[in-house]
């Protein structure tokens, strides 16, 4: 360390003083006592040892405050002046410094310690100006203020995060959620296709085992009256064979009283003897025809009776068959409506479950829509180089919706509807805002306002173009069932 | 050298715009006290240099804070505190002390140091039962065990409190 200016020409002022001293001793040596001249050269010696005694502290003072003054220079403010009695102005400035250095590094620790903990997230700790003098106290009261405003930031910002965070964990579970809809959905729905075709088949069955029913009903009438005809018949013969036996008896008696006649004419011829022979020879032939007639007349009435007693059986055996025909014709009549009741019920059952698949499928339609949307959102968190991003670039001909209206189920079935001419619209709009969206995420909109709000009025007029979709796809099945 | 010093219950006051300054090396032994320290406490400069911290420790104090105290600043930490000090003449006068580490050039600890400000009333009031009651326990746990016991009192209060040391500190 090099030597003070100050303390070099003191030293030298010393010396300089020793050695005049010390000359007037050696030239003053010729008159006077040696003894004395012994005496002035060490009073001369002790002078300027005491001198240099007393100003040494002040000088080793001095020296400090000028070390510090440098380790100050490089920005260090640890050191202080220590052991200082003599209290002069070297002391004095000394503890000045002391304490000048003692605000200065209080401020700075205040100010490193307050950052430290700010940098570890933690805001509870201001600076502490007090005790501090003017401008540092003041710059500190201002630091404290822009701490209040960090501390609020980053509570902003936490919450921000927070919510961040939170709407990414849902937009990931919300697509993940929609997925597992869409894949019970298509299940669903093939299930219900399955469904509506066996319920297609049994009412195809139906209204063939309707008709079927309906044609053993008619024949089962027809046989009905048959057998009543032939009731009838039997009847009519079984009244025509007692006519007959009827006459057969008036025809015996005719041939009785014949006989008696003949008897009687063959009496009378007798009597008249030869004149009568002839007579008697008709009356004789009379009664043999009279008995020819009884006997040709038992014979009828014999085939009559066997006739009249079959007749009689055939008709006991058409009146059970009657009975019969009756008691088949209420069984097929009661199935014939069973069967009409069976087909109705199926043709019910089938447009029914027709109905639930059509609504099945207008709910995938809208899942698979819903899954466009979360995509695009999902693309926000997760950067527009991703197969999310991919999936949202596609336009409205292209996607499962897409796909389905341009090409699927939706074009066979839902084709000849308003509704599905007016989806196409809003569907091509929500692409567009999709596209339109990713498109300006690609940009450095971080740092530009007006493209953030872009973005969000993007997003925006996607949801508009998507509600109407819905809407739409809502319409369209009860407009198909005519509901 | 242990302290002989009866204490009175006479109180010095710590002005607004003054702040007592320390240091000491890494064991506690003072290296440094400014001019308010000295016109406080009553002790002078010879009598300070190299004498331990502790010299100023008023008997109404737990060593728990102390023990915490030092847990903290060894790990590098800022440690405030209220506390009760001693005078050379057995009065006391109250502190609200923050400490903190020093450094060498090579970024090494090098020692303590600490500023004392005039602390609130409300905040002494609010300390007081604690620092009681942490004595009372360290009556009863003897001398070994105290300050560690009084010390994990302090820890669960703080804990049901759900704040660190230095943030309940600062908020009273």
């Amino acid at each position: 360390m090099k030597r003070l200016y100050l303390q070099t020409r003191y030293n030298l002022i010393i010396a300089l003083l020793v050695l005049y001293s010390l000359l007037i001793a050696g030239l003053g040596a010729l008159g006077i006592d040696p003894l004395w001249q012994g005496v002035v050269a060490l009073a001369a010696l002790a002078t300027g040892l005491l001198a240099w005694w007393v100003m040494r502290m002040p000088f080793r003072v001095i020296n400090n405050i000028r070390t510090l003054l440098g380790e100050m220079r490089q920005g260090r403010y640890t050191s202080r002046i220590t052991r200082v009695p003599w209290m002069g102005e070297a002391g004095h400035l000394a503890w000045d410094l002391n304490e000048v250095l003692d605000q200065l590094e209080t401020f700075f620790r205040e100010v490193c310690t307050s950052f430290e903990l700010v940098s570890q997230g933690r805001f509870y700790r201001r600076t502490l100006p007090q005790g501090l003098p003017g401008h540092m106290a003041r710059t500190l009261e201002r630091i404290n203020e822009s701490l209040e405003a960090m501390a609020q930031n980053a509570l902003y910002i936490r919450e921000n995060e927070m919510a961040s965070q939170l709407q990414q964990l849902n937009t990931s579970q919300i697509m993940n959620n929609l997925t597992l809809t869409q894949n019970d959905l298509m299940r669903i729905t093939d299930e219900m296709e399955k469904v509506s075709g066996i319920a297609l088949d049994t009412m195809q069955k139906a209204n063939e085992s309707e008709h079927s029913v309906s044609e053993v009903v008619s024949a089962q009438n027809q046989t009905l009256q048959l057998i009543q005809q032939g009731n009838e018949t039997m009847s009519q013969l079984k009244a025509m064979s007692s006519e007959i036996t009827q006459v057969l008896g008036m025809i015996t008696e005719i041939a009785d009283k014949t006989n008696l006649l003949a008897l009687n004419a063959s009496i009378e011829a007798a009597r008249a003897g030869e004149h009568g022979r002839g007579f008697a020879v008709v009356a004789d032939e009379v009664k043999q025809l009279a008995e020819s007639t009884k006997q040709a007349t038992e014979e009828i009435r014999e085939v009559v009776s066997t006739f009249e007693r079959e007749t009689g059986t055939m008709l006991d055996n058409s009146n059970r068959m009657m009975e019969m025909a009756d008691h088949v014709q209420q069984v097929v009549t009661d199935m014939s409506r069973q069967f009409n009741e069976f087909a109705t019920q199926s043709r019910e059952t089938h447009r029914s479950v027709d109905y639930a698949h059509d609504i099945c499928f207008a709910s995938l339609v809208k899942v698979d829509h819903m899954i466009y949307k979360q995509r695009a959102y999902k693309v926000f968190y997760g950067g527009t180089d991703t197969p999310d991003a991919e999936a949202v670039r596609v336009d409205h001909h292209s996607c499962r919706l897409g796909k389905w209206y341009y090409e699927g189920i939706g074009k066979q079935q839902f084709a000849g509807l308003s509704c599905y001419r007016q989806l196409e619209g809003p569907h091509a709009e929500v692409h567009e805002a999709g596209r339109t969206a990713l498109a300006y995420l690609q940009e450095d909109w971080k740092q530009d306002e007006a493209l953030q709000q872009k973005i969000l009025d993007a997003y925006r007029q996607m949801e508009e173009a998507s509600e109407r979709v819905m809407e739409v796809i809502d319409c369209m099945v009860p407009e198909k069932h005519g509901h | 050298m242990k302290n002989r010093v009866t204490p009175t219950n006479h109180e010095v006051r710590l002005e607004a715009d003054h702040f007592i300054v320390s240091k000491t090396d890494l064991k506690g032994r003072i290296t440094y006290a400014n001019r308010v320290f000295m016109h406080i406490s009553g002790y002078r400069e010879p009598e300070l240099l190299g004498a331990q911290h502790n010299i100023i420790r008023h008997p109404d104090m737990p060593r728990g804070v102390f023990l915490l105290l030092w847990k903290m600043i060894q790990n590098g930490e800022e440690c405030f505190a209220y506390v009760k000090n001693l005078c050379k003449n057995g009065d006391y006068y109250w502190v609200f002390a923050n400490v903190t580490v020093d450094h060498d050039p090579s970024g090494q600890p090098s020692g303590y140091f600490s500023v004392r400000r005039q602390p609130r009333q409300a905040a002494i009031d609010a300390v007081t039962p604690l620092y009681q009651e942490m004595l009372r326990i360290e009556r009863e746990a003897g001398p070994r065990d105290a300050p560690q016991r009084s010390l994990d009192w302090l820890q669960a209060q703080l804990a049901e409190m759900n704040k660190d040391y230095n943030e309940f500190v600062l908020s009273l």
